[in-house]
C-alpha cells in the first residue's frame, strides 16, 4: 500500500496498476483514504510540481475505487484533468479485474460527466467494448466523438474525406442522430469551411442518409424543428445545410406548411430564405392557401432584410395577378411594408395595392389600406392622395417646425476639498485603490463623472491642506486604509511616473507616496526631471500629463516643506476652470500668509482662469494687480492678453484632391491624405512658466505619429489643463481623432463633448475634430461626437456650413467613410435637430455630388437630408450643387431615389417664391444663434 | 457556491394539442403555493385567449430569458418560467441563467378574453416540442389556454412522469428576488410610440460587442419621441447596459403598441433599468442589471433592511394579509395590520428580498406572489450579510462616535456615518462607493449600532 503511494508521489504511473491490483478491497479502500488526502494537499501545490504526480493519482484513485459512481467522479474530476497524453490506458490496466457490468455502469455514469473529448470517448468505447454493453448516447460523447472523427482525418498519410470515415465508423448510425438533439452542436461540426469541402459535415451527414444509414424522414423532421426552434446562427445554418442536401419531398413540404411560415416569419435570413423559396413551390403547385400566405406576408413584410422583403412582394404579386379576389385578404398584407424604411420597397408595395384596389370589395379593407398608405412619406403623396382621396388632410396642418435641441450644460461648482481627514482619507483610497487593483476597473468607476477631474483635485487640495494641519493623524490613517496597496509596501515603480504611462490616480499617488515617505531624494529629482517631455517623445498627451506630474511633485515637495496652506489651482467648476477673482483671492491669502506659490501650481492656475470677455475681464485684471506681488502683475497680464494658450492655425487642405492627387497609396505616403492643425508658440509661457509646459508654448507642427497613452477616460485632466481653450486642445489631439477614423482606434473621440463644454472659443479646430468625431469607426466614438455636436448647437456655437465643409474634405481624403457619417448625423438628427443637420449635409453634399463614382454610403446621407428637409423645411438653404444631377441620372439606386426625394423638398419652396437667396442666408444665421 | 437542487415534477409534458374546442395549449404546473396551501400541480386557468399569437410569442420570450446566459454563454440546465395568478391576470416570469435579465408576461384580464384567474403561483413546464408548436402559431385562430391540470383529469399513473431537476444556485435565487426590490425605485423615463420603438429596438446590437473597451455603460436619454444614444448620464438619462440583452423583445415587435423605459435617477454610475414593451392586452418587461458582467445578486440594495431584524416582525404580519392581489396598496395594508406606512413599505422590501412580492412597474405597485424556491433560505446565506455577522460576532468592531473601526485579518477598516449613509476604506468601496450595497465593514458596525443601542450602549 505505500508502495502505490510511494509511486504516486514519485509520479511513476506506468508503476500505478499492478500496485492497484495486487492490493484487496480493504487495501484499496484505506489506500483510496490516503489518496483523497493527497488529492486536497495536491491542489495547494505550484503547477510544476503537481503537474508531475497528476496522472498518477488519477489512475491510482481511479483503481482504488470500489464504487462506479465515485470512481467515474475521480476520473472526471477537474483538476486531475490537465494533461497531454491520455492515461486511460493506464486506467483500464488498473480497472482490469473487475466485472463486466461494473464496467459498463462505469461508462454510463462516466458518460453523462461534462467536459469529453477524444480520449475519454475512446475510453467510454473501451469501457463498453469490454462490458458488451451498447454505447451511452449522451451529449457529451457525442462532443467527444466528434472530436475524434475530426481528428482521424489527419491520422493516415493521405487526407481521408469525412464521408468515408463516417461511413467506417460503427457508431456513427447511433451518434450521429444525437447532434440533431444536442441544445447545441459541437463545435467540431460547425467549424467547415466551403460545402464542397470533403469535410463538410451536412455533406457527409447526408450522404450517410443516402446510403440508408440515417434515417432520411427522422432528419428532415428534425432539422425543420430545429431551423424553426432557433438558436445560434452557426447551428442553423448547419442544420439549413443538411435539409437543403436532404432535399424535403413535396409530400414534405406541404405537410409542414405552418413549420415554413415560421420559419420565414422569425428565422435568420438564411433560414427565412429558405422557407420563403419552399413558400414559392408550394405556391407553384396550388398548395398554399390564400389565408396563410395573408398571415406570413404580414410577417415577413414587416422584417428588415430588403431581399425577402422584395421576394415576397413578388410573391404576392404573383398570386394577385392570378387571381385579383384575394386582394381583400392579400393587401392588407402588402400594406405592411408601407411602414419599410427603403423607399423602393414602399413604392413596390404602393403599386401592388393601386393595381389591385379595385378589385377589393369591402369598404373596411379599403379603410385599412388608406389609413395605413396616410403613414407613407411626401414622395408617396400624389400616388396615396389619388389612390384614396385627401384623407390626409386634417393631420397635415402646416406646423410651424421648431427645432428640439438638448438644454446646454450648465457650469457646476466643485465641492470644497473634504475637511476631514476620515473623510479625505476615505477618498483618497477609493480613487487609488480603484486603480489599484489593474485587473479589472468597473466601467461604473471609469465613466463616473465624480471620478473625473474635480474629485482628483479635491482630494489633492485636501492632501495640501490636512497634511498642514493634522499631519500625524493623516498619515496615520492613510497608511492604514492603504495597506496592501502595492506601491505603499513596495515603493512607486517607475511606470507610475512615466509621463507615458500615468492617470489621475497615478498622480495622487505620487503625493501618498511622498507623504509617507516612501519616495528618496535621489529617485524624486530623478522622477521629476522626467516631467520634461522633449524630443520625439514629445505628444500632446506626455506633455499634458508632465504637467500633472510637474505639479504634483511641487504639491509633495511643498507638503515636505509645510510650505502652502492650500493650491492655487484647484478649479471652481467641473470643466477645470478657476474664477479669475478666486485667484485673486487665494494669491491675497497667500500675500497675507508671506508664502510663495509654487511655480507649477501657479502656472497651472493661470492656464485655467477664465478669460470672460466684457468688464469683468477689466475688472478681474485690475484686482490682480492690485495685489502688489509679482504674480498679482503676472495674472493681470494674463487676463489682458487676448490669445489662446497656443493660437490655432487653419489648415490648407481646401481644394479637392481626387482623383487628381493620386492613389489612395500615393495619397496616404505623401502626407496628402493627413488634415490636421498646427499651432503657433507662445513666448510667455517658454519665458515665464516652469520648464514641463514649454511645450505647450512651442510651435506644434502637424503631425500624426502613433503614441501610447491612456485615452480620454482615464486622463480627464487633459480638458482640465486647458479648460479655456478647447481649440488649442482640440489642434493638440486631432492624431487621435484621425486614428480613429482612419484606423479604427477606439475611445478617442471621448474628450469631445467636455471640449465642447468648455466656455472658450470654438472655431475650426473643434469643427475638425467634431468631423473626424462623427466619421469614427467604433459607434460609441460617433456616440460622444453626436453629444459633442449637440451641446455646441445647443450653446448656438456651431457653424454647420463649416462642419459640413470639413466633411467633404475628409471624405475626399478618405479619411472618414460616407456611411459612418451617414449613421451620427442620422442619430443626431432623429433627436429632433433636422434643422442644425441639415445645415451641415448642405454644405458636405456638393463636394460629394461631384464625383464621378458615387461614394459608398451617399444613398445614406441623402436619405438623412431628405428627412431633415421634409421635417424642417428647407427655407434658407441654398439649392444644393449637383443635386438635380444626380437626381436626374438613370436608374434606381438608392441614391437617385433619394436624391430625387431630397431635390423635391427644394422644389417646393422654389414654387413659393424665391426671396433673395440673401435675405433668407440671414434668417438661418439668426434662427442658428436663437436655439 | 452554495446551490442547492429544485426538483420540478409535472403530471405530464405542456403541450399544444387539438381538442374539440379547436387547439389548446396545456401548460403544466409543479408544485407551488396557492390559497389553500401547498399544491403539487395547482390550477390557475382555462380559457380563451384574445389575441394567442401575441401571447404565444410572449410566452417564447420568457423562454428565452429562462434558457438564456447573457455572459459567458454556456449551456447549463434552466429553470422554467414561474407563474402567478393574480385573479384578474395572469404572470409568467423567468430569470436568466447569469442572473442578470428578469422577464415578465403579464396577461391582463383583456388578453384573457375578460375571464378570471386562480390565485397562486407555481412553476409551467416550458420543453422543446412546445416551443416549436408556439412557434408554429402565425394566425389567430382561437386558442384555449390551460394552467395546470385538467379539471376532469385523474391522475392515475402513480407517480409524475416528468422530472426535471436543476440546479438552483443561491445567487440566481438572491437575483431573482433582488430585481423586484431594485425595480421599485424606477420611474418612466421615456414612452416610445410603436414605429419609434421598432426602430429603436432594430438599431441595437444583437451580439455584444467585443474588447473590452467597448463594454461597460451606455446611456439613453428621450428626446425627439425617440431614444438617443449618448456617452454621459446626463439628467434623465437611462443606463443601457449589454444592449443585446434586449433581444428576447424582437419576438414581440411587431405587435408592439408602445414601449415604457423606466430607471432610476441617474446619478453617473451604472444603474439597472427596465424595458416594458406594451402588447394588445398584455405586457412584456424586460429588466437589465446594471452590467452584463454583474448579476442583480450582488446589488445589495436590500443589505441594509436584512441586516437588521427591525422589519422582520412586520413582514410577517403582513405576509399573513396577502392574498395574491394584482396590486398592493400599502395604505390599505397599513389600515389592516396597524403599522405606519412607511413599516408596512419595509415590510414589503424584507418581503420582496424573500421572493414573495414582485413589483410592476406599469402599476406602480407590488403584487403578490410567492417564489416556488426557498429564497429565504439564499437571501440569509448572502455572502456579503454572512461576512458581516462574523465580523460583528467576533467584535471586530470597535466604534466611536459616527465613526468606528473594523478589524479584519491583519488590516483595520475605517467606517464612516453620515445620514444614513455608510462610507469605507476597503477595495468594495473603492470599487463602487456604495452603488452595489454596503460593503461587509459597513453591515457590520450597523449590526453593532444597533445592538448597541438596544442593549443600552453597552458595547
Amino acid at each position: 500500500m505505500n508502495e502505490l503511494l510511494t509511486a504516486v508521489r514519485a509520479g511513476r504511473h506506468h508503476d500505478v496498476p499492478p500496485l492497484v491490483l495486487a492490493l484487496d478491497r480493504p487495501g484499496r479502500r484505506s489506500a483510496l483514504t490516503e489518496l483523497k488526502e493527497l488529492r486536497k494537499e495536491v491542489r495547494g501545490w505550484d503547477w510544476q510540481r503537481r503537474d508531475r504526480i497528476r496522472k498518477a493519482l488519477l489512475v491510482a484513485g481511479a483503481g482504488c475505487h470500489t464504487g462506479a459512481a465515485g470512481c467515474a467522479a475521480w476520473i472526471g474530476g477537474r483538476d486531475l484533468r490537465d494533461w497531454t497524453r491520455s492515461p486511460y490506458p493506464l486506467i483500464l490496466a488498473s480497472l482490469k479485474d473487475r466485472d463486466p457490468a461494473w464496467l459498463g455502469d462505469l461508462a454510463h455514469r462516466f458518460a453523462g460527466r461534462a467536459a469529453l473529448s477524444e480520449a475519454e470517448y475512446t475510453f467510454v468505447g473501451e469501457l463498453t467494448r469490454i462490458a458488451r454493453v451498447p454505447l451511452p448516447v449522451t451529449d457529451n460523447l457525442v462532443t467527444g466523438w466528434t472530436e475524434l472523427v475530426g481528428a482521424a482525418r489527419w491520422r493516415r498519410r493521405t487526407r481521408r474525406p469525412l464521408t468515408e470515415i463516417l461511413r467506417d465508423d460503427p457508431h456513427a448510425a447511433v451518434l450521429a442522430p444525437r447532434l440533431f438533439e444536442m441544445a447545441e452542436l459541437p463545435p467540431q461540426v460547425d467549424f467547415y469551411d466551403a460545402p464542397d469541402s470533403q469535410d463538410h459535415w451536412p455533406g457527409a451527414l447526408s450522404a450517410l442518409a443516402e446510403d440508408g444509414v440515417l434515417d432520411r424522414s427522422y432528419l428532415v423532421e428534425r432539422c425543420v424543428a430545429r431551423l424553426m426552434r432557433g438558436g445560434k446562427s452557426v447551428d442553423q445554418r448547419f442544420f439549413l445545410a443538411v435539409l437543403q442536401r436532404l432535399e424535403a419531398t413535396e409530400d414534405e413540404e406541404k405537410s409542414r406548411l405552418r413549420d415554413w411560415t415560421a420559419m420565414a416569419a422569425d428565422g435568420i435570413a438564411p433560414v427565412a430564405s429558405h422557407a420563403q423559396q419552399v413558400l414559392v413551390r408550394l405556391d407553384a403547385r396550388g398548395e398554399l392557401p390564400v389565408r396563410e400566405l395573408a398571415d406570413v406576408s404580414g410577417a415577413v413584410l414587416f422584417r428588415q432584410e430588403k431581399k425577402l422583403v422584395r421576394a415576397q412582394l413578388t410573391l404576392l404579386g404573383k398570386v394577385l395577378r392570378r387571381d385579383s379576389s384575394t386582394a381583400g385578404e392579400l393587401l392588407p398584407a402588402v400594406a405592411e411594408a408601407f411602414g419599410h424604411e427603403a423607399i423602393d420597397v414602399q413604392e413596390r408595395a404602393l403599386k401592388l395595392v393601386a393595381r389591385y384596389l379595385p378589385a377589393v370589395v369591402g369598404p373596411d379593407v379599403r379603410e385599412q389600406l388608406a389609413s395605413a398608405a396616410a403613414q407613407l412619406g411626401p414622395m408617396h403623396r400624389e400616388t396615396v392622395t389619388a389612390l384614396f382621396g385627401e384623407l390626409a388632410e386634417g393631420e397635415e396642418a402646416p406646423q410651424v417646425y421648431e427645432e428640439s435641441l438638448p438644454p446646454a450644460p450648465v457650469l457646476r461648482r466643485q465641492d470644497p476639498a473634504p475637511e476631514t481627514v476620515a473623510e479625505l482619507v476615505e477618498e483618497v483610497a477609493a480613487r487609488v485603490k480603484a486603480h489599484a487593483s489593474e485587473h479589472w476597473i468597473p466601467a461604473s468607476a471609469v465613466l463616473d463623472t465624480s471620478a473625473g477631474i474635480t474629485g482628483f483635485e479635491r482630494a489633492l487640495d485636501g492632501l495640501v491642506r490636512l497634511a498642514r494641519s493634522d499631519r500625524e493623524e493623516l498619515t496615520g490613517s492613510l497608511r492604514e486604509a492603504l495597506a496592501g496597496v502595492r506601491f505603499v509596501e513596495h515603493g512607486l515603480s517607475p511606470y507610475m511616473v512615466d509621463p507615458r504611462g500615468i492617470s489621475t490616480s497615478h498622480g495622487l499617488s505620487v503625493v501618498v507616496a511622498s507623504l509617507l515617505g516612501l519616495v528618496s531624494e535621489r529617485d524624486r529629482v530623478a522622477w521629476r526631471a522626467k516631467t520634461v517631455v522633449t524630443g520625439a517623445d514629445a505628444c500632446a498627451h506626455a506633455a499634458l500629463n508632465g504637467v500633472l506630474l510637474d505639479r504634483v511633485w511641487e504639491a509633495s515637495e511643498a507638503i515636505e516643506a509645510g510650505r502652502v496652506p492650500f493650491l492655487l489651482a484647484t478649479p471652481t467648476w467641473h470643466t477645470g476652470a478657476v474664477g479669475a477673482a478666486e485667484l485673486v483671492e487665494r494669491l491675497r491669502t497667500y500675500r497675507d500668509l508671506d508664502v510663495r506659490p509654487g511655480p507649477a501650481d501657479f502656472a497651472q492656475a493661470l492656464l485655467r482662469v477664465r478669460r470672460d470677455s466684457g468688464p469683468e475681464r477689466a475688472e478681474a485684471a485690475a484686482a490682480a494687480e492690485a495685489l502688489g506681488t509679482g504674480e498679482g502683475d503676472r495674472l493681470a497680464a494674463w487676463i489682458r492678453a487676448e490669445d489662446a494658450v497656443a493660437p490655432v492655425l487653419r489648415h490648407p487642405a481646401t481644394t479637392v484632391s481626387r482623383p487628381s492627387g493620386g492613389t489612395w497609396w500615393q495619397r496616404t505616403t505623401s502626407g496628402a491624405r493627413q488634415v490636421l492643425v498646427a499651432t503657433r508658440e507662445r513666448l510667455v509661457v517658454q519665458r515665464d512658466f516652469p520648464e514641463a509646459f514649454h511645450w505647450l508654448g512651442r510651435a506644434q507642427l502637424p503631425r500624426a505619429q502613433e503614441c501610447y497613452h491612456w485615452g480620454p477616460e482615464r486622463s480627464s485632466h487633459w480638458t482640465a489643463t486647458l479648460p479655456g481653450d478647447p481649440e488649442t486642445l482640440a489642434a493638440w489631439l486631432m492624431p487621435d481623432l484621425l486614428f480613429a477614423a482612419d484606423q479604427g482606434q477606439r475611445g478617442a473621440v471621448g474628450f469631445l463633448p467636455a471640449l465642447a463644454e468648455s466656455a472658450g472659443e470654438i472655431g475650426g479646430a473643434m469643427h475638425l475634430a467634431l468631423a473626424y468625431g462623427l466619421g469614427a469607426r467604433h459607434p460609441e466614438d460617433r456616440t460622444a461626437a453626436v453629444d459633442a455636436l449637440l451641446v455646441l448647437a445647443a450653446r448656438g456655437r456651431l457653424d454647420g456650413a463649416a462642419l459640413g465643409r470639413e466633411l467633404a474634405i475628409l471624405v475626399d481624403r478618405d479619411l472618414v467613410k460616407v456611411n459612418r457619417t451617414a449613421d451620427a448625423l442620422g442619430t443626431a438628427a432623429a433627436t429632433g435637430a433636422y434643422r442644425t443637420v441639415l445645415t451641415v449635409l448642405a454644405a458636405m453634399l456638393p463636394g460629394l455630388l461631384a464625383y464621378e463614382k458615387t461614394p459608398r454610403g451617399l444613398g445614406d446621407l441623402l436619405s438623412v437630408a431628405a428627412e431633415c428637409a421634409e421635417r424642417c423645411g428647407t427655407g434658407g438653404i441654398e439649392p444644393i450643387a449637383g443635386l438635380a444631377a444626380t437626381a436626374g441620372r438613370k436608374g434606381s439606386s438608392q441614391t437617385v431615389r433619394q436624391a430625387a426625394r431630397l431635390l423635391a423638398t427644394f422644389g417646393e419652396r422654389e414654387e413659393q417664391g424665391t426671396a433673395g437667396p440673401e435675405s433668407d442666408r440671414k434668417a438661418t444665421i439668426g434662427d442658428q444663434i436663437n436655439t | 457556491m452554495t446551490r442547492s437542487v429544485q426538483a420540478l415534477a409535472y403530471a405530464r409534458p405542456s403541450a399544444l394539442a387539438s381538442s374539440q374546442v379547436g387547439p389548446s395549449l396545456g401548460l403544466e404546473t409543479a408544485g407551488g403555493l396557492t390559497p389553500r396551501g401547498a399544491e403539487a400541480h395547482p390550477r390557475f386557468f382555462a380559457g380563451f385567449l384574445s389575441d394567442p399569437r401575441i401571447a404565444a410569442r410572449g410566452l417564447l420570450a420568457v423562454a428565452d430569458v429562462a434558457a438564456a446566459r447573457y455572459y459567458q454563454r454556456t449551456l447549463p440546465a434552466s429553470l422554467d418560467p414561474v407563474v402567478t395568478g393574480n385573479g384578474d391576470r395572469l404572470r409568467f416570469e423567468s430569470f436568466s441563467g447569469c442572473c442578470g435579465v428578469y422577464a415578465r408576461l403579464d396577461v391582463l384580464q383583456e388578453g384573457l378574453d375578460g375571464q378570471e384567474t386562480g390565485h397562486g403561483t407555481t412553476n409551467v413546464d416550458v420543453n422543446a416540442p412546445l416551443r416549436e408548436a408556439l412557434s408554429r402559431i402565425t394566425a389567430d385562430d382561437p386558442l384555449h389556454l390551460r394552467v395546470g391540470p385538467e379539471e376532469l383529469a385523474v391522475t392515475t399513473l402513480d407517480g409524475p412522469v416528468v422530472e426535471k431537476k436543476v440546479p438552483l444556485p443561491d445567487r440566481w435565487l438572491r437575483g431573482f428576488a433582488e430585481a423586484q426590490v431594485a425595480s421599485a425605485r424606477f420611474d418612466l423615463r421615456a414612452e416610445l410610440t410603436a414605429d419609434r420603438a421598432v426602430a429603436f429596438l432594430r438599431s441595437l446590437p444583437r451580439t455584444p460587442s467585443s474588447g473590452n473597451a467597448a463594454r461597460g455603460a451606455r446611456w439613453v436619454v428621450a428626446s425627439g419621441g425617440s431614444l438617443r444614444p449618448t456617452t454621459r448620464p446626463v439628467p434623465g438619462a437611462v443606463c443601457l447596459p449589454g444592449p443585446e440583452r434586449l433581444v428576447a423583445l424582437q419576438r414581440v415587435l411587431r405587435d408592439a403598441t408602445a414601449l415604457r423605459v423606466y430607471g432610476p435617477v441617474a446619478d453617473g454610475a451604472a444603474a439597472a433599468s427596465a424595458w416594458e414593451v406594451v402588447l394588445p392586452g398584455m405586457r412584456l418587461t424586460l429588466t437589465l442589471s446594471p452590467d452584463s458582467a454583474r448579476g442583480f445578486s450582488g446589488e445589495g440594495g436590500v443589505l441594509d433592511a436584512l441586516a437588521t431584524e427591525d422589519a422582520a416582525a412586520d413582514a410577517e404580519l403582513v405576509s399573513v394579509l396577502l392574498a395574491w392581489e394584482p396590486r398592493i396598496e400599502p395604505a390599505s395594508l397599513a389600515e389592516q395590520s396597524g403599522l405606519s406606512v412607511e413599516r408596512v413599505r419595509a415590510a414589503l422590501t424584507r418581503l420582496g428580498t424573500a421572493g414573495r412580492v414582485g413589483y410592476d412597474l406599469a402599476d406602480a405597485a407590488y403584487f403578490h406572489r410567492e417564489l416556488p424556491y426557498d429564497a429565504d433560505r439564499a437571501e440569509r446565506h448572502n455572502p456579503r450579510l454572512v461576512a458581516a455577522r462574523r465580523l460583528a460576532g467576533e467584535g471586530a468592531v470597535t466604534l466611536d462616535g459616527s465613526r468606528a473601526t473594523v478589524a479584519s485579518g491583519d488590516r483595520r477598516y475605517h467606517v464612516r456615518e453620515s445620514g444614513s449613509v455608510f462610507s469605507c476604506t476597503c477595495q468594495w468601496w473603492a470599487d463602487y462607493r456604495g452603488r452595489r450595497g454596503p460593503c461587509k465593514h459597513a453591515l457590520a458596525v450597523r449590526m453593532v449600532r444597533r445592538g448597541a443601542t438596544v442593549a443600552g450602549g453597552a458595547r
